[in-house]
């Protein structure tokens, strides 16, 4: 399955603002948001249907602001071959 | 129903058989019970739960799991219950909450068999009018972490919607499961798990244990028995945390561990602390459906610096290693705790013992059948402490359990309002210093004295004792071999003493040395510089003649009564002095010049040269005010004695001790140890030990008898023991080194001591053994009383033991004595709550004035006591690590500056000691520590009884069965001696460098190679052990540990032990002496004691 054909960068962007409710932009830390990463990980399960997705909880770690997250959905969202 | 065949047998993770391994190794089976309570709409109708529960067992795998340990460890998926493991109880409104609590202690103490699936239990508990109705469940943590919950809530709601499509859903759970478990058993090996790992286990060597209460015999082993207790934030508190989370940029665990750090640091006494918190180790998205253990546990090293500010410690600090612990979360606890090789010998959690637990929100959605759930405690502790935090609607839950033998009520109550206080602070002013985010403890606990006093004659020692004196002219003061001097002679020595000392110049302040031969001698002495209220010194003729001359030199003395000779002074016959008429009549106005006694004292300590001493003059001393004790010095003329201490470094101190704190412990010592004209006391301590005071003058105020130790040489206790009984001694004061002989000596000769009544011990920390007991067991008419206090201050705190016991081994020093004060100052500054350590500073009626002739070192130890009542109160540092237990009794941990650490615990080398001299072939014990840093290693050296020879290994053996794992020494060697340096003292550096020239002969003679088994069994084990070790070079008699072997091999071990020879090796037996030879002992005994 090739995800990204199927998940744009305003689905990502809808699937933080169901989970956020105060304004933020790229830069807003997510301790400041509100987001934990918890819920990082149910965005990912919102966006990706695929169940054997796997999470590295290293690339999770460093995610720190709005923009991080958007960039590592992204990254999570192509195809596997093109990580390898 | 049936099970997809390939979903059969699962392996487990990592962290399910490192829980595995602690469940097994522990007496509690119900210690990882998790215990949840759903409330549900009292609408439901019983009958519906059932097939709603069934259902979630269907969707949920690892809720039919059953775990087995052998052959190896591993999972097996069992089939849908046919009903589910329900029990529905019905129950009138009045008695619902009564039941409740019933049945969540019925639920929580449930003991499973692991391979019985399901690993759960509910009872749905309703009130028969349908008014209120509540699920209660029991889970165990092998299958149910505390993410599951909120799954299992929301499989629950959906089932008995009957909105849960079960046959379709169950394949794709039982599929993700399998994926799952595939990729958490992948990520665990991948290459950069490894090396976090490592670096881990380096940080957690190098760091000291998180022990809280960290006092003296703290049981090694526990009953996990817990308590938990609620702090609620308020909704406006909660906002306010959330707001300084957000300002400061973290997230909620990264502000929770930052309190956590800085609660555990200032109550563990550590810079460092270590403590753990679970991680979500989920991999797959698909797994976040399941319920399952899918957790790692991993440790938080923080350093903590109470002079930082709390915000910056919690962006830099606190982040900082919460996101190293995040991305780590592949890493399994097991695999740290096998690098770390922690000390296995307790039931306790290796490598860390407290937990923080950030819980997940588990929200009712509107309208459900759930309408509230939340966990529950069972009565069991997992580790020392535990906080757990949880969101809610209304706000912030934080629960503490903590376990109720390490740390009992008080002192859960007093982390728990650290942690309030910290945390209020800290949300209202994050700027704040750590050290100020604290608070003292009630300053109540530093003047809880013992009560102990009798009300002075006289505020004036001169005065009480001339009172004393003439009060009982016909009956006997002190008496030596072949003398006895009555009250009436004694006052008239003294008078006589006293008038040739006026003659020499020697008035209020001068010093006077004291090298005096004879008790008779000694106390007229003394008691003669005390009437002309002079200073008195005592000067011990043995001490080299440039120490002599060192002491008198910085006291400004320059005349002495006694015999020798002392550089820099002239020295008075006594008989000389008291002759009336001698030759050196004083010039007008005090001090004779070209005598000696020219020189005094200022109040502060210095020396004034030459002074005639005219200001000083009069009664214008210390008056001591009955209703608070406190000493009001009034002028310089109130120095009663100089005494120096001996210094562990550089040159002997000299402490000028006034009159204020001495009248006050006579008048305690009077009551505390029921004096009166009967008491007969030894005078045993040399003058120069300021114990000598509490000898003579109380004695004397009484009424009583001083008697004389000698002929009997002070080292030799079975005379001195002959003397008092001989001599009817009520009284007698030992230093604690000294009570071991003697308590020996009249065991030995079989002496019950019948007028004994009070045996008092001090000058260094006072560790019961058996022979003691005994010797107190068998005169219930003696009381044991324990004293301390530095020469800064007198004897401060006293501990009595009486009766039938208790008889600690660590004996405290009790309660500071009336009017006196003790404050235990902990790491932040503040007055350390109970069970916290601290420095002891101790003030009221019992500083000295200071050092004399040294004002820079005065000022250093002597300081204002802001504590204290009054603005001249002044309190002394005096550099011993101290705390204060749940009673409120001090325990003694040690000097500031030489206490023995050992991978970060305190040791007690005199506790080593105790335990290897209850072996029946040892004299005597000595431990000290061998190697530096982190190769710090115990050793003992031990002395044979006469004509035995006991093996070292046995000795080990002993001492390591009667002390934590972490004191057992490494290396024990026999010696033939033991040296002393030439003040008496054991000289430790000297049997260590026996020791280094041993371990080394020994490694370069290949000691420690390969010792192959003759003994079948040994033989056996050995090829066991190099199987599960991959290695062939197991030795028989050394630590597995140190070959490889962990908690997972060794329950392959045991469990091969088991199948082969039918007996099962308890865990913590095995890390009590992880060798092969003591496993074979113990199959052999098992077998012999199974016939």
């Amino acid at each position: 399955m090739n995800r990204t054909d199927d998940v744009t960068g305003g689905d990502i962007v809808s699937a933080v603002r169901r989970y956020v409710r105060v304004p933020f932009d790229d830069h807003s830390p997510l301790a400041e948001v509100g987001l934990d990463s918890l819920s990082l990980v149910r965005i990912a399960s919102e966006l990706i249907p695929d169940p054997d997705q796997e999470i590295d909880p290293t690339g999770l770690a460093a995610v720190r602001t709005v923009g991080d997250l958007q960039q590592w959905l992204h990254g999570l969202l192509l195809p596997a071959e093109s990580v390898r | 129903m049936t099970v997809t065949p390939q979903l059969a047998t699962l392996p487990l993770t990592a962290a399910q058989q490192g829980l595995l391994v602690v469940h097994g190794s522990v007496p509690v089976p119900h210690l990882y019970n998790v215990v949840a309570e759903l409330e549900l709409d009292p609408a439901l109708a019983p009958a519906d739960l059932g097939p709603a529960l069934r259902a979630v067992l269907a969707v949920q795998p690892a809720l039919r799991l059953a775990v087995r340990e052998r052959p190896a460890p591993h999972a097996e998926l069992g089939t849908v219950p046919d009903e589910a493991p329900l029990r529905v109880v019905p129950s009138d409104a009045d008695g619902f909450d009564r039941r409740r609590a019933e049945l969540l202690e019925q639920l929580g103490g449930h003991a499973f068999d692991l391979e019985r699936p399901p690993l759960l239990r509910a009872v749905l508990l309703h009130t028969v009018d349908r008014s209120r109705s509540t699920l209660l469940l029991v889970v165990h943590h092998l299958v149910f972490d505390g993410f599951s919950l909120r799954q299992f809530v929301r499989d629950l709601t959906a089932a008995v919607r009957a909105d849960l499509d079960v046959d379709r859903v169950r394949v794709a759970r039982e599929r993700a499961l399998c994926r799952e478990l595939a990729a958490q058993l992948s990520a665990a090996d991948e290459e950069h798990v490894e090396r976090a790992a490592a670096e881990l286990a380096e940080r957690l060597r190098a760091a000291p244990a998180t022990v809280l209460h960290p006092r003296p015999n703290r049981p090694a082993t526990t009953a996990f028995t817990g308590a938990r207790r609620e702090i609620r934030l308020s909704p406006e508190r909660s906002r306010a945390l959330g707001e300084v989370c957000a300002a400061l940029g973290v997230s909620p665990f990264v502000f929770f561990s930052a309190l956590y750090a800085a609660l555990l640091a200032r109550h563990s006494g550590n810079t460092q602390v270590v403590f753990g918190s679970p991680v979500l180790a989920r991999r797959t998205l698909g797994s976040l459906d399941l319920c399952g253990f899918f957790v790692n546990t991993l440790p938080l090293v923080v350093d903590v610096d109470f002079g930082q500010r709390f915000d910056a410690f919690v962006t830099q600090t606190v982040r900082a290693e919460a996101d190293r612990v995040k991305s780590s979360a592949a890493l399994s606890f097991d695999r740290v705790v096998r690098l770390v090789a922690p000390d296995r010998s307790t039931n306790r959690n290796p490598v860390f013992s407290c937990m923080l637990a950030m819980q997940d929100a588990t929200d009712a959605e509107p309208g459900a059948a759930v309408r509230r759930v939340r966990e529950h405690g069972n009565g069991t502790a997992k580790f020392d402490l535990w906080l757990g935090v949880t969101p809610g609607p209304d706000g912030w839950l934080l629960e503490l359990e903590h376990d109720r033998e390490l740390l009992p009520e008080p002192l859960a109550g007093a982390l728990a309002d650290s942690l309030t206080g910290l945390l209020e602070r800290a949300v209202e002013r994050p700027g704040t210093v750590l050290a100020e985010l604290f608070e003292d403890a009630s300053s109540a606990e530093s003047r809880a004295h013992d009560g102990f006093w009798r009300r002075p004659a006289h505020p004036d020692l001169h005065r009480w004792v001339r009172a004393g004196l003439a009060r009982r002219p016909e009956a006997i003061a002190v008496e030596e071999d072949g003398r006895r001097v009555t009250y009436g002679e004694l006052e008239e020595l003294v008078r006589c003493a006293a008038a040739g000392l006026a003659r020499r110049g020697v008035g209020p302040a001068a010093v006077v040395g004291l090298t005096t031969p004879t008790l008779v001698d000694t106390v007229v002495a003394v008691l003669a510089v005390l009437e002309r209220r002079a200073v008195f010194l005592p000067l011990d003729l043995t001490l080299p003649a440039e120490r002599l001359a060192y002491m008198t030199g910085k006291a400004g003395c320059r005349l002495v009564v006694g015999r020798g000779a002392v550089d820099g002074a002239r020295v008075v016959a006594l008989s000389e002095l008291s002759a009336a008429g001698d030759g050196d009549a004083p010039p007008a106005g005090g001090a004779a010049a070209g005598d000696g006694a020219g020189t005094v004292l200022h109040d502060d300590g210095t020396v004034l040269h030459d002074s005639d001493g005219a200001s000083h003059d009069g009664d214008d001393g210390t008056v001591l005010h009955d209703d608070d004790g406190a000493s009001h010095d009034s002028g310089g003329g109130d120095g009663v004695y100089i005494m120096f201490t001996s210094g562990s470094t550089g040159r002997p101190k000299g402490v000028l001790m006034g009159n204020g704190p001495l009248v006050n412990l006579t008048a305690w010592q009077l009551d505390a140890l029921d004096m009166d004209e009967r008491t007969r006391f030894l005078q045993y301590a040399p003058l120069g030990f300021d114990v000598s005071f509490q000898e003579i003058v109380p004695t004397l105020v009484a009424g009583g008898t001083l008697v004389s130790r000698e002929p009997a040489d002070r080292r030799d206790l079975p005379a001195v023991l002959a003397r008092v009984s001989a001599l009817r001694i009520s009284h007698l004061y030992l230093p604690v080194a000294a009570l071991r002989p003697f308590t020996r000596a009249a065991q030995d000769a079989g002496d019950d001591l019948p007028h004994l009544r009070h045996l008092c011990v001090s000058g260094e920390q006072l560790l019961l053994d058996d022979g003691i007991r005994r010797f107190l067991a068998d005169r219930p008419h003696i009381s044991l009383v324990n004293l301390y206090g530095p020469t800064e201050t007198h004897a401060v705190t006293a501990h009595r033991l009486t009766g039938a016991g208790p008889w600690p081994d660590h004996v405290p020093i009790g309660r500071p004595i009336t009017h006196t004060t003790a404050h235990v100052v902990d790491a932040t500054g503040h007055l350390a709550p109970l069970g916290v350590p601290g420095e002891l500073h101790l003030g009221g009626a019992c500083p000295a004035h200071g050092y004399v002739g040294d004002p820079a070192r005065t000022a250093q130890r002597f300081l204002p006591d802001p504590r204290g009542q009054g603005d001249d109160a002044r309190m002394y540092r005096t550099g011993d690590q101290v705390l204060r237990d749940e009673q409120g009794t001090l325990l003694f941990l040690g000097r500031d500056d030489d206490q023995v650490k050992i991978r970060g615990y305190r040791v007690e080398l005199g506790e080593l000691e105790t335990a290897a001299a209850a072996h029946p072939d040892v004299r005597l014990a000595v431990a000290a520590v061998l190697g530096e840093g982190a190769d710090r290693q115990l050793a003992l050296f031990f002395v044979p009884e006469d004509g035995r020879s006991p093996l070292p290994d046995d000795v080990r053996r002993r001492v390591a069965e009667a002390v934590p794992g972490y004191m057992a020494p490494s290396r024990v060697f026999e010696v033939a001696s033991v040296p002393l340096t030439r003040n008496g003292k054991v000289d430790r550096p000297a049997l260590l460098k026996e020791a280094q020239k041993a371990v080394r002969e020994e490694a370069a003679s290949g000691g420690g190679a390969l010792t192959t088994a003759k003994d079948p069994l040994e033989a056996w084990l050995q090829h066991l052990w190099g199987e599960l070790l991959g290695r062939a070079d197991v030795p028989l008699d050394r630590s597995l540990l140190d070959y490889g072997a962990h908690s997972l091999n060794v329950m392959s071990a045991r469990a091969a032990i088991e199948e082969r020879h039918g007996v099962q090796i308890p865990v913590l037996d095995f890390f009590l002496d992880p060798t092969i030879r003591a496993q074979a002992a113990w199959i052999t005994r098992s077998r012999d004691g199974a016939r």
